[in-house]
């Protein structure tokens, strides 16, 4: 692969990667939700191993792959188990309708192409128009922990951060020593079934997952 | 040239004065009022067409006692162009006004007043866009003002009409005052009230004291110019005034706003930042989406119209924006282009808002009613008003080959030629404003076939409507007048924009080269990205419409056709009141767009003991205005509290209130007599 | 003098082939739902006899009835000039840009829904209500997708615009053009009236659209509106074809070129109707209050296909 295809090839995907974010925000039922968020993550190792094939970093390659398992297989599998066990209503509820949520998504990648141009905040060595797209990611997740009512929309906006920042790292420094990754994915993996079970817990306890009933635990 | 200038002032005297000679509900005090102010308003055009024309200014002076410096009026091209818009918009607000005021107020109501306040309000604007004086300029805007807040409290015997006005008197007054503050911080920095003094003076204003007039400028001019949020006033106003007025109202009055916005910006205030443009910006793109968004859910057709007066006004300061930004960054020739659009869409939009406006007047002198609810079918009762509002509905709704296009057009490849700007910012967000600019563009076009459609097309809804006349000559006249423009500002677009052109480059001060925006018979984008000839547009629809019709005449026959009833699913008959209402037409944006309107309904029912003996249903609904609910209702609260707390010092005793005045003086006194 | 020919010759193209497109696409539908469905023949001798048969006009209808099928026809072909077929030039592509194509076509669909209330039925009402509230969410995203375009191509002229795409290498373009690509093709979708955002083939009031406004129509008006809608439908299709996959289209007016040029162009427009069929076959038809969703997408697409721009190309 020519290295001029290669940069097209990671354009093109980068932008998908924003598709799924904003997809991910659109989705009026968790189970579209977790299905965007497997895309997302398809295209973030779509991302790194075109990074990787083409700067030689062998190392990223097993990131790659591992995201690959761990976040597109694994993880969406863990959490429709979750919705079954637990039969929650498919409807996803947020504090804000779907469309105005998609208008302040567009008005966050503005703000983050915004703070991020002339190298302001961050000092890329490569590759830095990904900045401003891992940045929206990272927003977009924040704006879906803050905007959804249940538990498991919160998770899922939790591990949208976790990808934008795992984009930062890889395009920005072809990723950290593969052991910090590895430790990275396993403690992905674990917060994600942590919280799975976090999940069941709140459930025990409220009859429901909605984390509005969480309020009646201050005094 | 002086001479036709006299002429005018003078007619517009005469036209205001002399009616009272005669029996002041007649005929004859309507015909000599409004055939002054017609005259008058021929002399105006004919004297800004020579302004234009050969590009000479004209100015006079006279030496008052005021101690103001003199009384100076002087017509450059940017004065000619609006002298212009507002004497043949009153053209032929005038010729309508004839037949208008005969079948609306003759006998019943007193012609000369409202002839008087009509001539009154017209010489102001005249004056308020040629007079070179800060303090006669306040004078003529004050005079204005006052004439048309007695225009619009002219039929004062409609509660209504009383409670527009007072609110239009207070918004107007309240602008003034910012008005008068931005006149005395620059007469004071400049040390005359004169014009050329304040541009004298532009290039050492302090930043503060910049940003402050300019500040005070755009929120005075803006209220009078009706920009979201400070429109409240306007489409209450507007609608309230006999129909002329309202034409006059929207079409012009709000355009001097604009005139006396632009002097501040490109002429008194020297360097222009870039978060004025900004400002601007963001006025203007609130105006034109919300201002059309609240249109197309009115049902009266007056108010309808105003409110797109408020879209069209956001689309001008668009342009103004623009340019603003460009100026700001030292790009004088997109300056000046988008500068050029926005003067190109005044005059489009006065010409077309008039006609409308007319439109809805001889609707409204036939039909005695405002809400399209009770209208319909009157394209077959008064064909000629159905063709002249159609053609008004074509042009405010941007489509070619009429002149709303054109400038439309002007002002989207100004917006995109954003992307060719030293702004980042700007250069991000540009291409997104010119996508809001063709949302509001398609709105447009869903409220006018509304406006329409529900007006003049269908079955007549009411009995009104069914007996409903066509207007008199002269009315359907002063129509014709702006229709037939609406089609020549199109045709004729290579040669305005040279006009313009040149008023702009003058403005924003660099000549703009005829070159980079005219080519024959093409408007070019200075940028190169695009070109566009309104002529050769009109030539190809009508091409096509006629070689397709001959074409199919020869190859198949003449077409042949009866005429049968309507598909009616099998009912016996179908009645008007099955047809789709204006309230209906507009119900799915209302419902799309749930969380800008929020809207709410209510249904009444009552019956006789049992729900099958129901005898009356009432369904209510309503849209919210968040400017009412958001801004002015808790200032009026405020204000409401403040006089609840001033009331506790009225006691009703006149001696409390004497020793209130005793006091004050003892304190002024121990004041004065302290400091010296 | 060959060129001018040449240039109109892609008018009447488009005026012929818009019928063979909406038949295929009837002929899929044919085929997935396992019916035989009609023949080619059939798509040009429904207009032939609808052109010659007498017209029923009802009584309450005034001029503008009988105006808007020529306006609307006349719009659509004005529009259709527009645009580059076969090779990069158009017939009236000098007079104007994508802005004026778009208000083209929308001075058509002004007076469709002004016909539609003209006789006062509620049929008409309601789907001049519906067109009208679906075309306002239209237009701006796809005024959008063009300024995307226009973006990064420097012109607003479509000619322009298709020979720029064709010289910029598709890869490093793709980040961009394939969401402006989304945007456009649900626009087309809507423009053209199919699924999942109205029905072509029903009367049933709750659904249809287009063809409410159009129910009074008969005989030779209705020929010419509905050879308009096959027409617009085709236009979108080539205007994707220009745009998005530009190549073999001819760059000069001789004879070789331009015979592959309509290898291209047919084989391009196919598959894109091809597209537009399958997505007709696989989804059903949006709730009138779902479809603004749909549109919001494109809108959505639109926009960062210029974002994308910003961010990646120039904007740094």
């Amino acid at each position: 692969m020519t290295d001029s295809i290669a940069v097209s090839l990671t354009h093109f995907l980068g932008m998908m990667l924003v598709i799924a974010s904003f997809w991910m925000l659109a989705s009026p039922q968790i189970g579209a939700c977790i299905r965007a968020y497997a895309t997302h993550s398809f295209f973030l190792a779509a991302i790194t191993a075109v990074i990787a094939s083409t700067n030689h970093v062998e190392h990223l390659m097993v990131s790659a792959v591992l995201t690959l398992v761990l976040k597109t297989i694994v993880i969406p599998h863990v959490f429709f188990r979750i919705i079954l066990r637990l039969g929650i209503r498919k409807e996803i509820e947020s504090y804000i309708n779907i469309p105005f949520s998609l208008l302040l998504a567009v008005l966050l990648v503005f703000v983050s192409f915004y703070v991020t141009r002339e190298g302001k905040i961050l000092n890329p060595v490569s590759l830095g128009e990904f900045i401003p797209l891992a940045v929206s990611t990272v927003f977009f997740g924040m704006l879906m922990m803050t905007t959804r009512k249940k538990a498991i929309s919160q998770v899922l906006g939790l591990l949208l951060i976790e990808n934008g920042l795992f984009l930062m790292g890889v395009t920005m420094t072809f990723g950290m020593p593969l052991l910090v990754e590895i430790g990275i994915f396993f403690d992905v993996l674990v917060a994600g079934l942590i919280m799975g079970i976090f999940v069941f817990k709140i459930r025990g306890a409220f009859e429901s997952i909605n984390v509005d009933d969480m309020t009646a635990l201050k005094g | 040239m002086a001479l036709l200038f006299y002429t005018q002032v003078l007619s517009h005297c005469l036209g205001g004065i002399a009616s009272f000679l005669f029996n002041q509900r007649g005929e004859n005090a309507n015909r000599v009022t409004h055939g002054f102010a017609v005259l008058a308003s021929a002399a105006g055009v004919l004297f800004s067409l020579s302004v234009l024309l050969t590009g000479t200014s004209w100015a006079v002076e006279w030496r008052g006692s005021l101690p103001v410096g003199p009384l100076r009026f002087a017509a450059d091209p940017l004065s000619a162009f609006f002298i212009l818009v507002i004497s043949s918009i009153s053209l032929a607000a005038s010729v309508f006004a004839v037949g208008y005021t005969r079948r609306e107020f003759r006998g019943r109501k007193n012609i000369a007043l409202l002839g008087f306040f009509y001539n009154v309000f017209i010489l102001a604007m005249l004056l308020v866009v040629t007079v070179r004086n800060a303090f006669y300029f306040l004078m003529f805007w004050e005079l204005m003002s006052l004439a048309s807040y007695f225009l619009v409290v002219f039929e004062h015997e409609k509660p209504e009409a009383r409670k527009a006005g007072m609110l239009y008197l207070i918004m107007t007054h309240a602008g003034t005052a910012l008005i008068a503050a931005a006149f005395w911080l620059l007469s004071m920095h400049a040390g005359s009230f004169s014009f050329e003094a304040f541009r004298a003076a532009a290039g050492t204003l302090s930043p503060g004291l910049r940003n402050t007039i300019f500040l005070a400028a755009l929120i005075g001019f803006g209220t009078k110019a009706g920009v979201i949020p400070l429109h409240i006033w306007l489409p209450q106003a507007h609608p309230q005034a006999p129909s002329h007025i309202s034409a006059l109202m929207s079409g012009v009055m709000i355009k001097t706003a604009v005139y006396a916005l632009l002097l501040f910006l490109f002429d008194f205030l020297g360097e222009v930042p870039v978060w004025w443009g900004y400002a601007i910006l963001a006025v203007a793109v609130l105006s034109t989406l919300l201002g059309i968004l609240y249109a197309l859910m009115e049902n009266d057709l007056k108010k309808l119209l105003a409110f797109s007066s408020i879209e069209n006004i956001g689309i001008i300061l668009l342009g103004v924006g623009m340019a603003a930004v460009f100026k700001a960054f030292h790009q004088p020739l997109y300056a000046g282009f988008s500068l050029m659009a926005a003067l190109y869409h005044v005059i489009n939009h006065a010409f077309f808002k008039g006609l409308l406006f007319l439109g809805s007047g001889a609707v409204l002198s036939a039909v005695h009613t405002r809400s399209m609810e009770d209208l319909g079918g009157l394209i077959r009762k008064m064909p000629w008003t159905a063709v002249f509002f159609l053609t008004g509905a074509i042009a405010i709704s941007a489509l070619p080959p009429l002149n709303g296009f054109v400038s439309e057009w002007l002002t989207f490849v100004a917006l995109l030629m954003g992307s060719e700007s030293a702004d980042v910012t700007i250069r991000s967000f540009s291409p997104i404003l010119a996508a809001l600019l063709g949302l509001a563009g398609a709105l447009a076009a869903t409220c006018f076939v509304k406006a329409f459609g529900i007006t003049f097309l269908g079955q007549h809804r009411s009995a009104h409507a069914s007996e409903a006349r066509e207007v008199s000559g002269s009315m359907k006249t002063g129509m014709g007048i702006l229709a037939v423009n609406c089609f020549g500002l199109a045709l004729a677009a290579p040669w305005i924009v040279k006009i313009l052109g040149r008023i702009a480059g003058e403005l924003s001060g660099a000549d703009l080269p005829m070159a980079a925006v005219v080519r024959k018979f093409f408007l070019t984008s200075p940028s190169g990205a695009s070109q566009f000839s309104p002529a050769f547009v009109a030539v190809i629809l009508l091409g096509f419409m006629v070689v397709s019709m001959v074409l199919l005449r020869v190859l198949l026959g003449k077409k042949l056709f009866r005429i049968g009833p309507r598909w009616d699913c099998g009912m016996p008959r179908l009645s008007p009141r099955m047809q789709y209402t204006a309230t209906g037409y507009s119900k799915p944006l209302r419902r799309i767009l749930s969380f800008l309107y929020q809207p709410t309904s209510r249904v009444e029912l009552e019956d006789e003991g049992h729900e099958l003996l129901r005898t009356t249903q009432r369904f209510e609904s309503k849209i919210t205005h968040h400017a009412d609910e958001w801004v002015y209702q808790p200032l009026a609260d405020i204000v409401a509290e403040l006089s609840r707390k001033a009331k506790q010092i009225q006691t009703g005793h006149i001696q409390l209130y004497l020793s209130y005045i005793f006091v004050t003086l003892i304190l002024l006194l121990l004041f004065y007599g302290g400091r010296t | 003098m060959s060129a001018v020919l040449l240039s109109l010759f892609q008018v009447f193209f488009l005026m012929a082939l818009a019928p063979a497109v909406s038949w295929f696409i009837k002929k899929m539908k044919a085929a997935s739902q396992n019916r035989v469905g009609p023949s080619l023949i059939q798509a040009y001798a429904d207009l032939w006899k609808l052109f010659r048969k007498d017209m029923v006009i009802p009584e309450t209808a005034s001029w503008i009835f009988h105006a808007m099928p020529w306006v609307l026809f006349a719009s659509t072909l004005a529009a259709a000039s527009m645009v580059p077929v076969l090779w990069t030039r158009s017939l009236f592509g000098f007079t104007g840009d994508v802005i004026l194509f778009v208000y083209l076509l929308a001075l058509g669909r002004f007076f469709l829904a002004l016909a539609a209330l003209d006789t006062g039925t509620t049929f008409g009402g309601m789907g001049s209500s519906r067109e009208m509230t679906l075309s306002s969410l239209a237009e701006p995203a796809l005024l959008l997708a063009f300024f995307a375009l226009s973006f990064r191509a420097r012109t607003l002229s479509l000619e322009s615009m298709s020979v720029y795409f064709a010289s910029e290498p598709p890869m490093q373009v793709l980040f961009f053009t394939s969401l402006a690509f989304g945007a456009l093709l649900i626009v087309t979708i809507t423009e053209s009236g199919r699924i999942p955002l109205d029905n072509p083939a029903t009367h049933l009031e709750l659904t249809m659209i287009h063809e409410a406004m159009i129910l009074e129509y008969s005989g030779r008006y209705l020929a010419l509106i509905e050879w308009s809608h096959q027409i617009k439908q085709l236009v979108f299709l080539t205007l994707l074809a220009d745009l998005f996959f530009p190549w073999g289209i001819a760059a000069a007016g001789d004879f070789p070129a331009l015979g592959f040029s309509l290898v291209f162009f047919l084989a391009k427009i196919f598959i894109l109707a091809f597209v537009v069929g399958w997505i007709e076959i696989h989804s059903s038809k949006l709730r009138l209050f779902r479809a603004p969703d749909l549109l919001a997408v494109a809108f959505v697409l639109a926009i960062l296909s210029l974002l994308g721009q910003l961010i990646i190309g120039r904007g740094l």
